[in-house]
This record gives structure tokens, C-alpha cells and sequence, in this order.
């Protein structure tokens, strides 16, 4: 199913309000960047309903929660088998689909590739918007300089926009050392809730003059012809593509196993899992960094939603809807992997939570979703992103009632699986961690890190990892949903972690 | 316009890495120590009640390892999470009291015993943190081979099963039993132990 592209109807913004650096203009700058999705569509935003009660979606979750309760009350037993049942349907199900994804991306990757000669050879390149949102993090500003000055890009033609919050005083002090006769501008962001990525985005967003957007981390380490091949592959698509996401992946994955783990994940999802997604046009969940939009789209679509934790999954599935095409580029761009464990869940649950409540937001309009993107969309948004983060959830349910029936074999475990819950659950079971273990492995040698392969073997410990951090998304999710979580960087010391920047490969 | 405001967040921290111990207060402490004094007395009181002498080995190696490990100095950055304690501590105490139920439902599995170890994770997770627990998870994995190995058996099997339990605390207690690595502190400035 295919729409039209289309954008938002949203209020304009005056040249003077966009630029404002202080006044009552800089108060109605700010007010756009956290409020300007919102305000006017407030239905595809996560913010907190507040004192408008709890929704339509609210009522129909509490509707079934109570009726589920009604029903085991009633008949707890054929509840409890019906429950499972669906489960593990469920478990078949997403298991299947992203099987299903990596065979697509296997057998005909659509991942759109541009030659170094062909990036070099790019002429009338127009201005180029980045931003990198900051915040307490002064050390890596040289870094940042060091990253974008390797980008083969016209300096007259390249607009970084630095976004550092007004009271990180020490960063703003580090940054105005470093980034005289650089492209580097310093946009300060205003002190205002929610303090958020996407937040401060927005705020940058309304004095960026690039053609295209996008976004870096302090700390990131882009493909330096990056920005050439996302100009070449905007010329070479078709009117609807509005975005490209390029490959992310980590210059720590040696520190250790957690980031072994991490990377083998990272090159699953963008070498496999987000092309698979592209070539059965489902909406893509955006990284977090390293993905192009065009700026006339993104501001269409009322930039990013302040409200969501991941905003830029969010603005994925809100591009889909609008019938804009999301495409994967084939250039990769470095970061740090997550190498504590305790950190690695925080960032984890941030990730979970945003997915949540991107798939909320999507559902509160299920049959204008089912137009805009169809079945094909539908199954998508519901067997990869909603069930990523609710399938690490059940895991632990799942774990506990077979270690249960090794230890003690009670009766009411045999009587929750019906010999066909049984059997489809065992196939689920044995074929999933077989394949997770086996695409790990391949991807290793895929992506040029064979070193990664045994790490595969364990990759079902991995998962415990997983469901505490969908535990904690969920827990966050129901009491602080714009919560942004903490993630500390700046873990990866060791020297030979201090990589190059990738070459050109389009590999 | 809507004002349900959040309070003040950021979306990334820097956090030196330090191998500053825990401030830990005394009451922590005392109350931790009566929880694991307990759950080994129940793990003494429970192998006894089950006919497994041998079980009485297990109770004193974990309480050997506590008190090594709990006193040791706490590696890797100082980065914790309070909702992730509460998150392990509740499905820990759940585990446990089904294993409790189970106990009551079918005796002759000692699965009351097997609670310990689940007992055990969750006072460490809510008293002392997550990461604690992690560096002391010989503790509950102590506690866990006195359930499992076959006490009840012939005299060379328990002999060796209590060997077992004693080269695990032992390398508990130097810091490098059922390592997993990578899942431990992260190698981090200031390194790990």
C-alpha cells in the first residue's frame, strides 16, 4: 500500500522567532522546539496527556486488562492455556518475521551504495546541516573537531550546529576553545523540560539552512565521505525518499564481551534487520545518529517529537505514515559500545521504552495507520518493533516456568502447554536460539570481524541483559514516560579503542 | 498547553570511573548481614531437615565468600541504577516464594532450600546494589550448588560435591568464579578488580 507523501499543516515560524537569541522570541523558539509537534498534532506525540485523562487507547488497554482478569477469575485454567497459547503464537510469529528479514536483506540487499569515485566526483553540493547535541561532555569536543574535519565536505557548504545546553558551562568553555576556523557554530539551547535529545534538535533545527539534515554524536566518527554519498543516493532515489539511515556500529567491540555481544547485535540490525524492514517497506526505526533527512521533510513532519525517548524511531514510522521512503546507505559511522552492564540497561531501557511508545502512538489511530502503511507496515511496526521490547519482557516468564519444571516438574506447568502449545513452543525455542547464535556468527564474518564469532555462542546470556532493561522500560514507561535515561560514555579507554575513522568502504 | 512537566533530565553524563568504596552505612550493613544470616541458617536448618549433612559445607562457604567479598573494595565505575535493584530484588523474591510454595506443595524436593539462593540475590540487590550483587555473585551461586549437588549420595560423591563448593568459593573469594567475561565491571580507567 502506498501514500502520497504528504506533510503536516503546522504553524509557521517567523524569521525572527527561529534565530532568536533572547526575549520573548527565545521563549517562543523554545516552546517550538519542545511543544511545536505537540501542540498541533498532539495525537503523534508522546507527551503526557496530562489533565486531558487517558485516552482512548488508555481506556481500551484497561478494557482488556479487565477483562483478562474477568476471565481468569472465571476459568483461570483455560485462561492460563489460552494466554500462552497466544504467546508463543506471538514468539512464532516475530521469530519467523525477522527470519524472514534477514533472508530478504541476505538475498537482495537494497541498501543503496555509492562509490568513493562516485562521492569524490559529486558536484553543486549543496549546504549540509549537522547537529550535535551535547551535554557535560568537554573531553570529547577535540574529538568532535577531529571527526568533522575529516569529512570531505565543502567547509563553505557544511553547517555544524553544536547544541549545548546554556547551563554546561564547562562544555561551552572546551567548545569555544577548540572550534575557531572550524564550520563549528555554537547553538546554546535554553534551559527547559523535558530536557531531551530531540529537544534540543529542534531548537537547532529552526536556524539550520542545510538542504539535508543530520545528526552526530559528540563522540561519533562518520564515514568522512558520508555526507557525499547521502547527497549522491538523495539525487539517485526517487521524489518520496526523505530519509537515509546509515550503518552505526562500534570502534570498542574488542573491550569486552558485553561489547562483543553489542556489535555483533548492531551489525545484525543495520546490515540485516533494517534493509530487510526497507525491502518489505515496513517503517524503518531510525538510528539514533547518522541518519539524512531532507530539511523540508523534516520540518513538515514537525521535527522531532520532544516527548519521545526515541525520537528518531518515532520520526521513522511518522515518515512511513506520511508515505515518505526511509532507505539504508551503505556508510558506516563509529561509536562508543556500551561496555558496563548496568549502563548498557539504562540505555537499553531508554531504547525499549521509546519503541513503546512509538507503537503506542502509531496505534492511536489503527485504522489511519492501516491506511497510511498498510499490512505489510502493520506487521512490521508490531512483529519487530512493539515485540522486540515485549518479547525480551516474557522472556523471564517463560525461563522460570522451565526451570520450574526441571527442579520440581509441577503439575499445573504440563497443564499450561496442550501438546501443540508444547511442540510449536519447543520449534520457537530451539530454532530461535539456534538462529540468534548462527546469524551471529555470520554477521561476524559479514561485517569483517570473524574475532566476534564465539561471543555468538553465548548470545542467549545477552538476553538477560535484555529482559531486566524491558522491565525497567516498562516500570518507566507506566511512571516517568518522558524520562530521559542516562547513559554514561567515555568508557572505551583503552588506546587501541582510539581507532581511525572508517575509510570509504560501502561494503 | 499542557504542563506536566518532568523533573529536570539530561540525556548524557560523563562519570569518572573510580574505585572509591561504597559509603555504606552501618545499618545497611547490620541489616544485610541478619538477612544472610538468616537465609544460611535456613540453608543449614533446611539440608539438615533433608537428611544432607553435607549441605551444612555450602552455608559455610557462601558465608565465607560474603564476608570476604562484601568488605572488598567495589571495581568498576560508579554507575547504578536504583530501579534496576528493585527490578532484580522483586523477581528474585518472587522466585523465591514460589520455590517457598513449592516447598509446601512438594516436601521431598527441598525446593525450600533452593530459596535461599533467590533470598540471597535479592537482599543484595535492594540492599546494596546491582552492582554489588555482581561482585559478589558467589554468594548465590554458593548457595545454589548446596540445593543442587547430591548431597544424599555415597560418601565419595558428597566429598567431592562439598570439594565442588569449595574451589567455587574459593575462586569466589579471589575474585574470579563463574566469570563471565565482560558482564563484570568494564574495563574501565581506573580498571577493575
Amino acid at each position: 500500500m502506498s501514500t502520497r507523501p504528504s506533510t503536516l499543516a503546522l504553524l509557521p515560524l517567523s524569521p525572527e522567532v527561529a534565530t532568536a537569541r533572547s526575549g520573548p522570541a527565545l521563549g517562543a523558539r523554545t516552546h517550538h522546539a519542545v511543544h511545536g509537534l505537540a501542540d498541533v498534532h498532539p495525537r503523534l506525540s508522546a507527551r503526557p496527556a496530562g489533565r486531558r485523562g487517558i485516552g482512548r487507547a488508555g481506556i481500551a488497554g484497561i478494557a482488556a486488562l479487565l477483562l483478562l482478569g474477568a476471565a481468569a477469575v472465571a476459568a483461570p485454567r483455560l485462561t492460563a492455556v489460552v494466554v500462552a497459547g497466544v504467546l508463543i503464537a506471538a514468539y512464532a510469529a516475530a521469530t519467523g518475521y525477522k527470519l524472514l528479514l534477514v533472508r530478504r536483506a541476505v538475498a537482495d540487499d537494497p541498501t543503496i551504495h555509492v562509490s568513493d569515485d562516485d562521492a569524490r566526483a559529486a558536484t553543486d553540493l549543496p549546504v549540509y546541516t549537522v547537529l550535535v547535541p551535547a551535554y557535560q561532555e568537554p573531553e570529547v569536543v577535540g574529538q568532535l573537531v577531529g571527526a568533522l574535519a575529516a569529512l570531505e565536505y565543502p567547509a563553505d557548504r557544511l553547517e555544524v550546529l553544536l547544541l549545548l545546553e546554556e547551563d554546561d558551562v564547562e562544555t561551552r568553555a572546551a567548545a569555544e576553545r577548540v572550534i575557531p576556523g572550524t564550520p563549528v557554530r555554537i547553538v546554546v539551547v535554553p534551559p527547559s523540560e523535558p530536557r531531551t535529545k530531540p529537544k534540543a534538535c529542534n531548537f537547532g533545527l529552526t536556524e539550520a539552512r542545510g538542504e539535508f539534515v543530520t545528526i552526530y554524536d559528540a563522540e561519533d566518527r562518520p564515514d568522512p565521505l558520508q555526507l557525499r554519498r547521502a547527497v549522491v543516493a538523495f539525487r539517485r532515489g526517487g521524489e518520496d525518499l526523505a530519509c537515509l539511515q546509515a550503518r552505526l556500529s562500534y570502534h570498542n567491540a574488542d573491550q569486552n564481551l558485553l561489547t562483543r555481544w553489542f556489535t555483533l547485535e548492531y551489525d545484525v540490525w543495520f546490515r540485516w534487520l533494517l534493509p530487510g524492514l526497507m525491502a518489505t517497506r515496513a517503517p524503518i526505526p531510525l538510528g539514533g545518529t547518522s541518519n539524512h533527512i531532507r530539511r523540508d521533510v523534516l520540518v513538515g513532519m514537525g521535527g522531532w517529537d520532544a516527548w519521545n525517548v526515541t525520537e528518531d524511531a518515532d520520526l521513522g514510522v511518522r515518515l512511513a505514515r506520511h508515505g515518505w521512503a526511509t532507505a539504508m546507505l551503505g556508510s558506516t559511522t563509529l561509536e562508543e559500545a556500551n561496555s558496563d552492564a548496568i549502563n548498557w540497561v539504562k540505555q537499553r531501557s531508554r531504547w525499549y521504552k521509546g519503541y513503546l511508545q512509538s507503537v503506542l502512538v502509531a496505534l492511536r489511530e489503527p485504522r489511519e495507520l492501516y491506511r497510511a502503511i498498510g499490512a505489510r507496515g502493520i506487521a512490521g511496526l508490531l512483529l519487530f518493533v512493539l515485540a522486540t521490547p515485549v518479547l525480551a519482557l516474557l522472556n523471564p516468564v517463560f525461563w522460570f516456568l522451565t526451570a520450574l519444571w526441571w527442579v520440581a516438574e509441577p503439575p499445573f506447568v504440563e497443564s499450561l502447554f496442550p501438546p501443540v502449545t508444547f511442540y510449536l513452543g519447543s520449534a520457537v525455542w530451539i530454532i530461535g536460539v539456534l538462529a540468534a547464535i548462527h546469524t551471529g556468527i555470520a554477521i561476524s564474518r559479514v561485517a569483517g570481524k570473524p574475532w566476534l564469532a564465539p561471543a555468538a555462542l553465548l548470545v542467549p546470556l545477552y538476553w538477560v541483559l535484555m529482559s531486566l532493561a524491558a522491565a525497567k522500560a516498562v516500570l518507566q514507561l507506566a511512571f516517568r514516560p518522558s524520562y530521559w535515561e542516562k547513559t554514561t560514555h567515555g568508557l572505551d579507554a583503552s588506546p587501541s579503542s582510539i581507532a581511525t575513522v572508517p575509510s570509504g568502504s560501502t561494503s | 498547553m499542557t504542563t506536566a512537566y518532568l523533573p529536570v533530565t539530561t540525556y548524557k553524563q560523563r562519570v569518572p570511573a573510580t574505585r572509591r568504596r561504597d559509603a555504606r552505612s552501618s545499618t545497611q550493613s547490620l541489616i544485610v548481614t541478619l538477612c544472610l544470616a538468616v537465609a544460611f541458617g535456613a540453608l543449614i536448618a533446611g539440608e539438615l531437615l533433608a537428611g544432607r549433612p553435607a549441605g551444612v559445607v555450602a552455608a559455610a562457604a557462601a558465608a565465607l565468600v560474603a564476608a570476604v567479598r562484601l568488605r572488598a573494595p567495589l571495581p568498576g565505575p560508579r554507575i547504578h541504577d536504583r530501579e534496576l535493584d528493585l527490578v532484580i530484588g522483586a523477581g528474585a523474591a518472587f522466585v523465591a516464594v514460589a520455590l517457598l510454595v513449592g516447598q509446601v506443595v512438594a516436601p521431598g524436593r527441598a525446593l525450600g532450600v533452593l530459596a535461599v539462593t533467590p533470598v540471597v540475590v535479592a537482599v543484595l540487590a535492594v540492599a546494596l546494589g546491582t552492582r554489588r550483587l555482581w561482585h559478589a555473585r558467589g554468594i548465590p551461586v554458593v548457595t545454589a550448588l548446596g540445593w543442587f549437588l547430591p548431597w544424599a549420595g555415597p560418601l565419595p560423591i558428597a566429598l567431592a560435591s562439598a570439594g565442588l563448593v569449595g574451589v567455587v568459593a574459593l575462586l569466589s573469594v579471589r575474585g574470579r568464579a563463574v566469570r563471565l567475561p565482560g558482564i563484570r565491571g568494564a574495563g574501565v580507567r581506573g580498571g577493575t578488580a
